[in-house]
């Protein structure tokens, strides 16, 4: 099995993220990722962006997330690193409501 | 209303409902059928270009989830709208095959309206795109075996 470029590159992702969590507040609270498989065997990069309640408002969520998105694909170059980059998105309340480890 | 748009119109009815704690399956379909709407626009859109429409429906039932997932995959187009279309669709179907097939998987409100908004962006993204030839040649290599 071939590893992508990103397996090695975790601390650089690791730096990309916390910039990105920085540039992105108050809209975003948190972002967790990890580097795994799709569902079709591609390894992936799996973003998970935690966005402030007032961000997560109906009439303000999709122009948000679309730029939070856009913002991460430019960022990661996930391209380069050998990995698709899925952006997955939970409000702040959600996340307090429904407990995960992986988004929390 | 065309069928496509009728699914985006039905994801985004499903994931509205149930105000207060809205039910796992009606997000599933949400997610599933904002893939699905998307899926059928690329596919109506292809199938158009063939000029016998009694012929369309059976030319549609040959595109494949997973051959269209590679090509959108491989898409580096110069046009962002492009790129921004063919990433949703890869995107989408990931989502598809969760919320289908994962039931380990909760989702909430949030993240299946941002599914829906990638959807509805790939839509209006693809309407500006649909006139030029790289966006034609792309639905052909959609079902195509080969593109040349």
């Amino acid at each position: 099995m071939t590893l992508p470029l990103a397996i090695s590159r975790q601390k650089e992702i690791a730096q990309i993220i916390s910039d990105a969590e920085a540039e992105l507040r108050p809209n975003v609270e948190r972002i967790r990722w990890e580097i795994g498989q799709d569902w079709t065997g591609d390894w992936a990069i799996f973003v998970r962006v935690v966005l402030s309640n007032a961000a997560s408002r109906p009439r303000r969520l999709g122009q948000i997330t679309h730029q939070i998105r856009t913002y991460l694909r430019e960022k990661l170059r996930a391209d380069d690193l050998g990995v698709i980059p899925y952006v997955n998105f939970r409000s702040q309340a959600e996340t307090e409501d429904m407990p995960e480890k992986a988004w929390m | 209303m065309a069928y496509h748009d009728e699914l985006l119109e039905q994801a985004t009815h499903l994931a509205g409902r149930d105000r207060t704690r809205p039910k796992q399956a009606n997000l599933r379909r949400a997610v599933s059928t904002a893939y699905y709407a998307l899926f059928h626009l690329l596919i109506s859109e292809a199938v158009g270009y063939w000029r016998l429409k009694r012929q369309r429906s059976i030319l549609a039932r040959s595109f494949d989830h997973r051959k269209m997932r590679g090509v959108c995959n491989g898409c580096r187009s110069q046009m962002a709208e492009l790129n921004g279309v063919t990433a949703a669709f890869v995107d989408l179907q990931q989502s598809r095959h969760l919320a289908d097939y994962d039931n380990s998987k909760a989702w909430t409100r949030v993240e299946v309206m941002s599914e829906i908004t990638t959807a509805s962006k790939a839509f209006a993204m693809w309407r500006r795109v649909k006139s030029r030839a790289e966006a034609q040649d792309l639905l052909l290599s959609l079902f195509a075996s080969d593109r040349r």
